[in-house]
């Protein structure tokens, strides 16, 4: 008897959780529409609500303010699906493809004219104002029309985020060239007690990044965007430039001569950022976003930035993203309208400062103020970006083909030094991966 | 010999303790984790935090849309569980009653979903098609469909141990099929309507997928997805990764502290005859 | 009069319909996506052709046999139904024995080996990386016993094992609920015959328990075999398929085939799989009810 009470009173309390669940749920949102109703109704448009698809890992502060904003001031609101990054891609292609698409979706411009065909699904936005305040509007272009908003006119810059004071208590300095680099590294693995020069993580996206790096280094910036041209329509093979397989050939030695991190194959990437932010490892290469990141997690810790190109370098340069983060619009959307107006609004200094209000960055528009250069990025900027000695890497060339580089070559990139392969041994195996890839999806020239 | 006794029942008691703290130590990880700061939870250990902050689960609660999360896991895993369990019983009294090649092939026709995966891309297609896509109708009755061929065999295994006689009796008394299911077969099932419960509606709770891929607004998405909140690409809030998953798990663990005592009387009953 | 003994012997008569609403939504809304994709298996159908599939025949089933990376995955996945299924009838047999007697906290050592069952794959996955990193709680332990820290994730043998552990703990709690409600089942007189014949504490379990038992095996069986066939979420969230390629199991390969874009060849390793659990399902059972005694 005892006990049957005891499960009435577990199920009572079950549906007292639930149901307060659901009344609270109810409350919140009608406390947050209240006070905006009761404050200049009248001279408010009628309530209007789009649709976004946005990637989890980029839903930042900034854009939710943004957001906000138009909701309060604007009577537009916007209905958010977040998505996990690592599913995005495939639910976007297939809701596009069932013609079920959300009216505004987030992805990198222009980086999505190659993953899905922009005339077909996409809205022609070139006739709109803020065009013509694009500080960089060729990078938004599709066959000289414009099918995507973006945000920013540069996402960052790629090279080795090291810490200070880890340089400074071994007495080292900033090395300019490959051997300073190895030097560099051979003190503070001798020197260090137990520092690891180089942090890298099992993450695939971020090894590859200092190889496909130093590829484009090796292409310099005239024979960047032809090469990459090539490899699309199979004019030229991975394996057909030496300087390739050097390129990952080096990449491996630093794992041979003991630079880097024993546990690359299990560290996440949260572990790079716990590594250098508490000098447990030197140095780690990516785009500057990663001392963003380390400062976020511990604001007291001193970074800097460098670039070293490997021996195969043709010039002193830097790759940097060039894609910025931003939206497409869907073409058959019922609200085409709105979703103007809402671009419309966001690149205005009003709204697109909130987004680098916390985040500072190279704003797409004139006016818009991006913040303060942060302290470890203004050598590189000096040296590289005003002199415009960068260039965009060149796999951003590939088309379609950007998907069987994500899925194998980095993929290998991780494998190859555990598994004793060299770096032509790794390119010839993805040459036929990528060679079928590019068949299945019938591109010309394969 | 009592003595003996006492020793064995000690060290079975001890064997289980240690084994039982092995069991808990991901959970505890995560609970104390749940109260710790963003930096010390970063060690990922045994240590009770230096500071406790339960405040932790305020701000989860306050931004990661839980509330709404709840609700619609809620709306789904209710409306799953009841068409499930009814749907499957009925299929399941009936497969186990009639004799014959029609119920056989009934049978296989069911168990055949055991072997079988879900197909994402033609049920999104399918659900395009019949303009079910975005629905909660839509998401409910995809849960139920991969829910169904456990649950009818379990049913129809249970049945056959239920004695004919019985329907028989009430037959004679002039009963008709509709009212000896309801009457007299409903209240015997309940051990195995107990123990399906448990295992569809913990399912159903914790599918990422289905509501992922079959809705498309952020009004009806469920509990799981709101953990993502907390994760971004280029860093965590493991505090909050914790503290939003102790929230995800709490309701399927409350629901099985309630009905833990059905559980094993349900499988003794059913579904251990296969 | 004849029609109404015949009936009598067939049982009695509920009609078809009263099982219509699980055959229409099983069948629309899980069969029909299935044969759909059976269909497409054959197929060159593509994520960038959505709308224009063409047909052609076998060549999609050729290619994944000549995938190395599928063929080892096939492997994979035999190792990881078989060794978690072993695992899982060990561990969820010995608790059950062990708490099929009343011990102290006997109710809260069950709930305590079924709580991970509960959780959520994510959730598991989240908390089984943290414990396994570099510098994570179990290599903290290590360290105590003076063993070097591991890469638990970083091989393919270590990594492949703590995939194998973690799905063992987290269903061996429900087998032994299976296994606890078996034991509840068979009848206390045939172990006080026994005892009375001076049956030795072996002799009783292998002469009594295990053979009664058997009922509980076939569904244990059945329901890890399959699902171990089917794994997906243990390997995805934990290495998703890595290092490399080398955890890689038929399901995470149908997903990252359709990740890619080739959905017709992620239909053809999904009907691959479907086969192979058909076979071995129907192979395992049938050996099984065989060896099953009436009580």
């Amino acid at each position: 008897m005892k006990k049957r009470w005891l499960t009435k009173a577990c199920s009572v309390a079950l549906v007292a959780t639930m149901l307060t669940g659901m009344t609270a749920c109810g409350t919140t949102e009608s406390d947050g529409s209240s006070p905006k109703e009761s404050s200049a109704e009248a001279s408010k448009a009628e309530p209007v609500e789009i649709t976004a698809m946005i990637t989890q890992s980029r839903y930042y502060n900034g854009l939710q303010n943004m957001i906000k904003k138009l909701e309060e001031e604007e009577n537009i609101s916007i209905d958010v699906q977040v998505v996990p990054d690592e599913q995005y891609e495939e639910l976007m292609k297939m809701k596009l493809n069932s013609g079920e698409s959300a009216d505004i979706i987030d992805y990198n411009i222009p980086t999505i004219y190659d993953i899905v065909d922009p005339e077909k699904f996409f809205a022609d936005l070139s006739d709109e104002a803020w065009v013509d305040n694009l500080l960089n509007p060729n990078t938004v272009l599709y066959k000289g029309k414009v099918y995507g908003f973006p945000f920013q006119s540069l996402q960052g810059l790629h090279g080795f985020i090291y810490n200070k004071a880890i340089f400074e208590d071994l007495g080292l300095t900033v090395p300019m060239t490959w051997d300073e680099f190895l030097d560099v590294c051979e003190t503070i693995k001798n020197e260090g007690d137990g520092i690891v020069p180089l942090h890298f993580p099992k993450d695939t996206w971020v090894p590859q990044i200092i190889i496909t790096d130093n590829m484009t280094k090796a292409l310099g910036l005239e024979g960047n965007a032809e090469y990459g041209e090539k490899l699309r329509t199979n004019q030229a093979k991975w394996t057909d430039n030496e300087s390739f397989a050097q390129v990952i050939d080096y990449y491996i030695d630093l794992f041979n001569k003991g630079y880097v991190n024993e546990d690359y194959l299990s560290a996440t990437y949260d572990n790079s950022i716990e590594a250098v932010g508490t000098g447990k490892a030197a140095m780690h290469f990516n785009g500057d976003f990663f001392a963003a990141s380390v400062l976020e997690a511990y604001p007291d810790v001193q970074l800097g930035m460098f670039n070293v190109p490997m021996p195969t370098a043709a010039e002193d340069i830097i790759s940097a993203n060039t894609a910025s983060v931003g939206f497409v619009a869907y073409k058959d959307s019922e609200k085409l309208d709105t979703v103007k107006k809402v671009f419309e609004l966001w690149s205005t200094p009003e709204y697109a400062d909130l987004y680098f209000a916390d985040r500072a960055g190279f704003p797409a528009f004139k006016g818009v103020n991006g913040g303060d250069t942060p302290d470890y990025l203004t050598e590189m900027k000096d040296k590289y970006l005003d002199t415009g000695k960068y260039t965009k890497a060149f796999d951003a060339m590939l088309g379609v083909g950007v998907t069987a580089v994500q899925n194998y070559s980095w993929v290998y990139y991780l494998d190859a030094p555990g598994k004793g392969m060299t770096g032509s041994e790794v390119l010839e195996k993805f040459q036929s991966d990528y060679e079928s890839y590019m068949k299945e999806n019938n591109q010309p020239g394969f | 010999m009592k003595a003996r006794r006492k020793i064995e029942k000690t060290f079975t008691f001890f064997v289980l303790l240690a084994v039982g703290i092995i069991y808990l130590v991901p959970i505890l990880m995560m609970l104390l984790g749940s109260f710790k700061d963003a930096g010390e939870v970063l060690q990922f250990n045994l240590a009770l935090p230096t500071i406790w902050h339960p405040e932790n689960y305020l701000y989860v609660l306050e931004t990661g849309n839980i509330l709404r999360g709840y609700a619609n896991s809620l709306i789904v895993t209710v409306s799953a569980v009841i068409v499930t369990l009814l749907s499957g019983a009925f299929a399941g009294i009936v497969i186990a009653r009639n004799s014959g090649r029609s119920s056989n092939a009934l049978y296989y026709y069911f168990i055949f979903g055991l072997t079988a995966t879900m197909q994402t891309v033609t049920t999104f297609a399918l659900l395009k098609v019949i303009r079910l896509y975005g629905s909660y109708f839509g998401v409910i009755m995809v849960f139920v469909a991969s829910n169904l061929p456990f649950t009818v065999m379990s049913f129809t295994s249970f049945v056959k141990g239920v004695p004919r006689e019985l329907d028989e009796a009430a037959s004679m008394d002039g009963c008709s099929p509709m009212g000896i299911m309801l009457k007299i077969h409903l209240p015997i099932l309940k051990p195995i309507m107990v123990t399906n419960l448990i295992i569809v509606a913990i399912s159903v709770w914790n599918n990422l997928m289905i509501p992922l891929y079959f809705f498309n607004s952020s009004k009806k998405m469920t509990i799981p997805l709101t953990i993502y909140n907390f994760f971004g690409m280029y860093s965590r809030n493991w505090h909050y990764v914790f503290a939003a998953m102790t929230l995800t798990v709490l309701p399927v663990i409350i629901l099985y502290l309630c009905l833990q005592k059905h559980i094993v009387a349900g499988m003794t009953a059913g579904a251990v005859k296969g | 009069m004849k029609r109404l003994i015949h009936r009598k012997k067939a049982g009695l008569f509920y009609p078809i319909w009263f099982a219509g609403p699980a055959i229409v939504i099983y069948g629309i809304f899980y069969l029909i996506p299935i044969f759909f994709a059976f269909v497409m298996s054959f197929t060159d159908w593509n994520m960038n052709r959505f709308m224009e599939p063409v047909f052609n025949g076998f060549e999609n089933f050729q290619k994944l046999f000549n995938d190395e990376v599928f063929v080892r995955s096939i492997g994979n996945t035999f190792l990881f139904a078989v060794t978690t299924t072993i695992g899982k009838i060990v561990l969820g047999l010995a608790l059950a024995l062990l708490l099929v007697k009343p011990v102290k906290g006997n109710n809260i050592f069950r709930t305590i080996f079924y709580m991970p069952c509960v959780l959520s794959t994510v959730v598991v996955g989240i908390l089984f990386n943290a414990i396994l990193g570099r510098d994570g709680l179990l290599n903290e332990f290590t360290a105590v016993l003076g063993i070097k820290p591991i890469d638990w994730l970083g091989s393919y043998s270590t990594a492949m094992l703590w995939i194998i552990l973690m799905e063992i703990w987290m269903w061996g709690g429900f087998c032994m609920f299976i296994f606890i409600s078996g034991l509840q089942s068979i009848p206390q007189e045939y172990y006080e015959c026994a005892e009375i014949e001076g049956a030795s504490k072996t002799a009783k379990f292998f002469k009594i328990t295990l053979p009664l038992l058997m009922p509980s095996f076939t569904v244990v069986m059945t329901l890890n075999i399959t699902g171990g066939l089917k794994v997906f979420d243990m390997v995805y969230i934990l290495t998703n398929g890595g290092p490399g390629f080398d955890t890689q199991v038929l399901n995470t390969y149908t997903y990252r085939s359709f990740s890619m874009g080739f959905l017709g060849q992620s239909c053809a390793s999904a009907v691959i799989l479907s086969v192979i659990i058909v076979l071995v399902t129907f192979t395992v059972n049938n050996f099984l009810k065989k060896r099953e005694v009436e009580m």
